[in-house]
């Protein structure tokens, strides 16, 4: 195998564009696992993530000329693979049909305390519960750490646009784990 | 300008608590299965040679030999046609032919030590990264515990295609506790791994 271990992801694309598909395989290699959760979320369907995220190695090996090696690669692996998320779900119409409107009121008092608890795996069911459109967001700037201007490179949204629809994600998550907290009581 | 200027305290905690979200791991074997993709994707592009034609016809004749119903003596006819076929391929076929004759090598049920020996040698000397892949899988189908621990130790100590690493590392789950350990240990001793395979062989090394 040409290219070695060890070097950057800005440099394997670089040999991957120069034709050393070694590099792919290490790409992968670093990266599915990252890619593979935040699929495994956004579609709540791990077989589905399994299959979605080799599709993402694969549109990176197909589209690598496209790839500006002055970019954060990362940031343009998560964009292929929220794009292949969302055909996924106009194919397969997964997402939550849940009405806003009949949600519980936000409890802060609630919610304090499930942040002060850790409940992970109730906040986790809370997001699966949400529209994709809030899940796309949350668990991109929330689970994986992107930045803000990596988001919208995700979302393919200006970076104003993608911090009002954070707002408006994590207003919808509050009112969502609150609801199922209730419920569970 | 903060990071965002507009969140409350309790959104950020929200943020904060999203990071801790369960893990939810890939199923085991996927950087093969992706691996196997991309060949797939790789040979579909290739113009079909004579030596893709040969091998397709060697791997019939493996494939039609491998049955477990036959009687003895034919299904010690059909082991050293394997064994020949399997020879040939990589004694004189390019790449692609080796691939699919070690593939079909791994996909006959036949378990014959001369087999294995011929498997080993291509993880350990075919210069293609494909066809020490592929051989490694094989072995981990048809090997049996201590000829694939030899050739684990002999493929992990030198190696240095992450692939295959991660292919032979997959195989150590066929081993006993003890001697899957110590392999891993000796694997984690190389000072040119790549951070993920040195993760895999971590958690899945029982160390």
């Amino acid at each position: 195998m040409d290219a070695v271990a060890g070097e950057s992801d800005r440099d394997l694309m670089r040999a991957l564009q120069g034709g050393k598909t070694a590099a792919l395989e290490i790409l992968f290699l670093r990266h599915h696992p990252r890619i593979h959760g935040f699929l495994a979320r956004l579609t709540c369907d791990r077989d589905a993530a399994d299959d979605l995220v080799q599709e993402v190695f694969l549109r990176v090996l197909k589209y690598r000329a496209r790839y500006d090696t002055s970019r954060d690669f990362v940031a343009w692996l998560f964009r292929i693979a929220r794009n292949l998320a969302a055909s996924h779900f106009a194919r397969h119409r997964r997402d939550s049909a849940d009405d806003p409107a009949d949600w519980a009121d936000n409890n802060p008092s609630t919610l304090d305390l499930l942040i002060a608890g850790e409940d992970h795996q109730q906040l986790a069911r809370a997001v699966a519960a949400l529209p994709f459109a809030h899940r796309e967001v949350l668990l991109l700037r929330g689970t994986e750490g992107l930045s803000h201007r990596d988001v919208a490179l995700a979302l393919g949204c200006s970076e104003g646009a993608a911090r009002v629809r954070l707002h408006r994600a994590l207003s919808a998550l509050k009112r969502k784990w609150s609801a199922l907290a209730g419920e569970s009581r | 300008m903060t990071d965002h200027p507009t969140l409350s305290h309790a959104d950020e905690k929200l943020l904060q608590a999203l990071r801790h979200l369960p893990d939810v791991p890939p199923t085991p074997g996927l950087p093969a299965a992706f691996h196997r993709r991309l060949e797939a994707q790789a040979s579909a592009g290739r113009p079909i040679g004579p030596w893709v034609l040969a091998a397709l016809a060697a791997a019939l004749l493996i494939a039609l030999g491998a049955g477990w119903w036959v009687d003895r003596n034919r299904r010690e006819a059909e082991i050293a046609d394997l064994r020949a076929e399997l020879t040939n391929a990589l004694r004189n076929l390019p790449a692609p032919g080796r691939f699919e004759a070690v593939n079909q090598a791994g996909n006959s049920n036949l378990r014959d030590d001369r087999v294995v020996e011929a498997l080993t040698h291509a993880l350990l000397t075919d210069p293609n990264t494909n066809v020490r892949v592929a051989a490694a899988d094989a072995l981990g189908r048809v090997a049996n515990a201590q000829s694939l621990a030899d050739a684990a130790r002999r493929s992990l100590g030198a190696e240095r295609s992450p692939f295959v690493q991660s292919a032979m590392l997959q195989n150590l789950q066929r081993l006993s506790g003890g001697e899957r350990a110590q392999i891993v240990e000796r694997f984690l001793g190389r000072r040119d791994l790549d951070p993920t395979v040195r993760s895999e062989a971590e958690q899945g090394g029982g160390l």
